[in-house]
Parts: structure tokens; C-alpha cells; sequence
């Protein structure tokens, strides 16, 4: 191997043993996957957080509950999660409140459960992929550098049979060996960063639907039986 | 309002903007990779254009060369006499048949010479033609009336007439052929002074190649001399270095001449260990283990 030789990236990594080269692969598709989560999600959870506050305006800004819930009967396609959570605690509190016999605290648990289930729904849609996030952050480098030692080993193996061994007879081999870490890297920190991020955002968006419960269940627990 | 309306909704919604976030992540990719294709040159072609240009200066040198090839030939000839004595002997053949044959034969037989002694051939066909075409006139009639079987007397006969009556002629074949010989002598010496100035620039080239080595080798080793303080004047201190082909250095390196003071001495003796490997040169041809590094505070 000659000192002057050109360490292109392309050279490296066509030269590279064939395991290296599924490592550097298998890395590549997760990276792309990734990013497609982490940009799906970040859509996703923006449009949640605009659709959260446009509902709480509309909420709170004291128009009529019934009204409220026509329009998200309307637009069921289009709403967001919060407004989801109230058309399924209203809906199971009319429901409730034209059967005779319920009293206060059971119509608003009603509610209250009906609301609960469509939280635990919204939530589990809006923290889908995010697992994935999460493995990749932590899994990636360690495939990086699994296919790392693989190049080494190769580069040191091919060392055995050279009676002078220099630094410029492992160095190629070592430097496309490299490129998976790399490559396991750039998968791994995009993932851990966007997954840390929107968890936090999830967090915060949980946090909104469930005081938010409670909130209404007050107001439903005051409208109280007909 | 049945209960089915709560639940449908759940397996039909899919992440909103899939597609964009798709056309993103491409897009994130191509930027890297245009990114480390372009941007990211490793170890690229090392500078080396100082050693190319010193190839490229001998090359003027094979132009002279084709015509010294010419030439060298002729050096053999110098003398005028070889030339007469050939023409003679050939004249003799050519004279007893018709004239349009000696022509043909004179040149295939300068061919062989031309190969043999290559020097020869050329002199000839300058002397020929024009002794041939003037004596002819007077000749003929004389070699007509002798025997053809005598070839002895007709060299003679023609010997004669060159000289007599046509003086110029051949003092302007020979102004010739001593023209020539300048010129191919003028060819022989440029052509040995092409040779020895090859011979010196490769001589220079390994030269200056050694030299651009133990400027590097210097140049590594200054960065780690720690100059004492309170140093006067410029002195030089020499050492003799031994070197590994790793450009490792082999045991302490010989202070051939101090430079008068012993902490820079000690200075550069320390930083020559501390240097070690030294740089290999870029032709390991003129590696040497060797080698005589001087030294200097300033520098």
C-alpha cells in the first residue's frame, strides 16, 4: 500500500471487507429511518401543540359546551387530540345525563373514563416511533463499532505477513473501518437528541390533556344531573 | 352515534406529513453526503512540485541528443585521407562498365560501411560526385584506350587528375569535410557536456533531495530545541545522527563539534531524542544512516 494513496471516502468504503460493508448499510437505512421519524414526528407533535392551544382558546373563551362539541362532531377528521378527549367526555356525559337515575359523581365518572381511554389513545399515537428513536440512539454505535473492530481485525490481519510493518499498511484499512462508527455516530445523535426533545414535548402536551380533564370533569361535575 | 365511532378512527389515522418527512430525510442525506464527498479530502495528493519541476529541467538535453547521434559518426573520419583511399579502390570497378552503374554501387556499398563505421560513409558521397562528373571528360578517353583488366593504373590516372586539374574542387571538398569535422566535433563536445550536465543535475537533484530531507529532519528537531536562556552569539553545533530506516534514532546521537556551549548542546542533543522518529525522506533511495545535522540557535 503506498503512503501517497488517495483516502477518498468512495475508495474507502468500496474497498472495505463485505461485513463492514452490511454494518455500513444497515446503518444507512436506520439513519434514513430515523430521520423520517424524527421528522414525522416533529410535523406531528407541532400540529398537536397548534391544535391543543387553538382548542383551549376555543374552550375556554366560554362558548356553549354543546356547540363545542357539534363542531368536533363535524370536523372529527381534522381535530386534535385535546378536542377528541372533550367529544368523548361529553358525548359519554349526554349520554349518561338522558338515562334517569345517575347521579352527579357517576355521570362525571363516566366521563371521566370515557376521557381516559381516548388520552391513552391520543398519547400512544403521538409517541409511536419514538421507540425507535430511542433504540437507534443507543444501538447505532454500538453496530458502528462493531463493524469498527471487524475492519480493524481485517486491517491488522493482513499485517501478519509483512516483515516491516509501518503505519501506512493499517491505515487505510483502519480508516475505512472508521467509517462505520461514523456512519453508526451520525444515526446515533440526531436520534438521541430528536428523542430526548419529544419526549419532553410529549411530556408537556400530557400534561395540558390532563389537567384539562380534570378541569372539564369539574365543570361537567357542576351541570351535575337534569 | 353508535360505539363504533370512537374506535374507527384509531387504525385509520397515520402520521400526519409521512411524505414531507420522507422528502426531508433524503434531502438531510444528500447534504451529507455531497458534504463529505466534496468537502472531505483526505490525505489528498501530496505538494510535490519542487521534485517535478527538477525532472522537467534535463529534457532540453534529447533534443540536442538526435543530432549528436548524427554526428558521433562522423568524428571517426576526421581524417581526409581515409575517404580518397576508398574511392580509389572503388573507382576502379565502376570506370570498366558504363557509367550509371558505379553510382548504384558506391551507394550500396556505403551502407555497409555506414553501418560498420558509420563516420565514413558520409565524407565519401561529398568526394565522389564531383571528382567523378569533372574528370570524366579528360579520363574517359584515357582509361578508354587502356586495358580494362589493369584496375591499378586507373586509380592512378585518376588520382592524378584530381589534384591537377581540379585543385579547387577538392580544396573546397575539404574546407567541406573540415567544416563538417568542426561541427560534428562542436556535436561531440555539446553532446558530452549535455551528458555531464545530466550527470550533475541527477547529481544535484539526490543532492537537493538529501538536503530538502535534513531540512525536514532540522526543521522537526528545531521545534523541540528549548533554547537556553542567556545564549551569545550564533554558534554551530554538529551532530552525528544515526538513523533507523524507521526513522527511529539509534542510540544517542555524537557531538561532532560543539558549538562552545554545553547547554545548547544539551539543548539539541535533548530534542533530537525528543525528535525521534525523525521524517523519512520522500525517496527512501536516499536514505542514508548517517547523517551530519547542524545546528544553530538562530536560524
Amino acid at each position: 500500500m503506498n503512503v501517497t494513496q488517495d483516502l477518498e471516502l468512495w475508495t474507502l468504503i468500496v474497498n472495505a471487507s463485505l461485513v463492514v460493508k452490511l454494518v455500513m448499510l444497515l446503518l444507512l437505512a436506520v439513519s434514513f429511518l430515523s430521520w423520517t421519524f424524527i421528522f414525522s414526528k416533529w410535523i406531528a407533535i407541532r400540529r398537536a401543540r397548534r391544535q391543543t392551544e387553538q382548542f383551549e382558546r376555543d374552550f375556554w373563551s366560554g362558548n356553549d359546551l354543546n356547540l363545542l362539541y357539534q363542531g368536533a362532531v363535524n370536523s372529527r377528521h381534522t381535530i386534535g387530540s385535546l378536542e377528541r378527549i372533550f367529544e368523548a367526555g361529553f358525548r359519554e356525559f349526554s349520554k349518561l345525563r338522558n338515562q334517569r337515575g345517575n347521579d352527579a359523581s357517576a355521570l362525571v365518572e363516566g366521563a371521566e373514563r370515557a376521557m381516559r381511554a381516548t388520552y391513552q389513545r391520543e398519547m400512544d399515537l403521538l409517541e409511536r416511533h419514538l421507540s425507535f428513536l430511542a433504540s437507534t440512539g443507543s444501538v447505532s454505535p454500538y453496530v458502528g463499532l462493531f463493524g469498527t473492530v471487524w475492519g480493524i481485525m481485517h486491517a491488522f490481519r493482513s499485517l501478519a505477513n509483512v516483515q516491516q510493518a509501518t503505519l501506512s499498511q493499517v491505515a487505510p484499512g483502519i480508516a475505512e473501518a472508521l467509517i462505520a462508527t461514523a456512519i453508526g455516530l451520525f444515526a446515533a445523535i440526531p436520534a438521541v437528541v430528536a428523542y430526548n426533545r419529544f419526549s419532553h414535548d410529549i411530556d408537556r402536551l400530557s400534561i395540558r390533556f390532563e389537567s384539562f380533564m380534570g378541569e372539564f370533569s369539574n365543570i361537567l361535575h357542576r351541570q351535575g344531573p337534569r | 352515534m353508535g360505539y363504533a365511532e370512537s374506535y374507527d378512527r384509531f387504525e385509520e389515522r397515520y402520521e400526519p406529513g409521512i411524505a414531507r418527512a420522507l422528502g426531508f430525510a433524503l434531502v438531510v442525506h444528500l447534504v451529507l453526503l455531497a458534504i463529505l464527498f466534496i468537502g472531505v479530502r483526505w490525505q489528498s495528493h501530496r505538494p510535490a512540485p519542487v521534485t517535478v519541476e527538477l525532472f522537467q529541467a534535463p529534457p532540453p538535453a534529447p533534443a540536442p541528443k538526435p543530432v549528436a547521434q548524427v554526428e558521433p559518426p562522423k568524428p571517426a573520419p576526421p581524417k581526409p585521407e581515409p575517404p580518397k583511399p576508398v574511392p580509389k579502390v572503388e573507382t576502379p570497378a565502376p570506370k570498366p562498365e558504363p557509367k550509371v552503374e558505379p553510382k548504384p554501387e558506391p551507394r550500396i556499398e556505403k551502407p555497409d560501411i555506414a553501418q560498420q563505421a558509420v563516420p565514413k560513409p558520409e565524407p565519401k558521397p561529398v568526394v565522389k560526385p564531383e571528382p567523378k562528373p569533372e574528370p570524366k571528360p579528360g579520363a574517359k578517353v584515357e582509361p578508354k584506350t587502356k586495358p580494362k583488366p589493369k584496375p591499378t593504373p586507373k586509380p592512378k590516372v585518376e588520382a592524378k587528375p584530381k589534384p591537377q586539374p581540379k585543385p579547387s574542387p577538392t580544396a573546397v571538398a575539404r574546407s567541406e569535410l573540415r567544416q563538417e569535422l568542426a561541427r560534428e566535433e562542436a556535436a561531440i563536445k555539446a553532446q558530452r557536456q549535455d551528458a555531464e550536465l545530466r550527470a550533475l543535475l541527477a547529481r544535484e537533484a539526490s543532492a537537493r533531495a538529501l538536503a530538502t530531507w535534513t531540512d525536514k529532519i532540522r526543521a522537526k528537531i528545531r521545534g523541540n530545541i528549548i533554547l537556553p536562556p542567556s545564549l551569545i552569539g550564533n554558534p554551530e553545533a554538529i551532530f552525528d545522527v544515526v538513523l533507523l530506516p524507521t526513522g527511529d534514532v539509534l542510540g544517542t546521537p555524537r557531538l561532532r563539534r560543539s558549538s562552545g556551549d554545553s547547554r545548547y548542546d544539551d539543548a539539541v542533543l535533548r530534542a533530537i531524542l525528543k525528535s525521534s522518529p525523525l521524517p523519512r525522506p520522500d525517496d527512501p533511495q536516499i536514505f542514508t544512516r548517517n547523517l551530519e545535522l547542524r545546528f544553530r540557535p538562530q536560524e
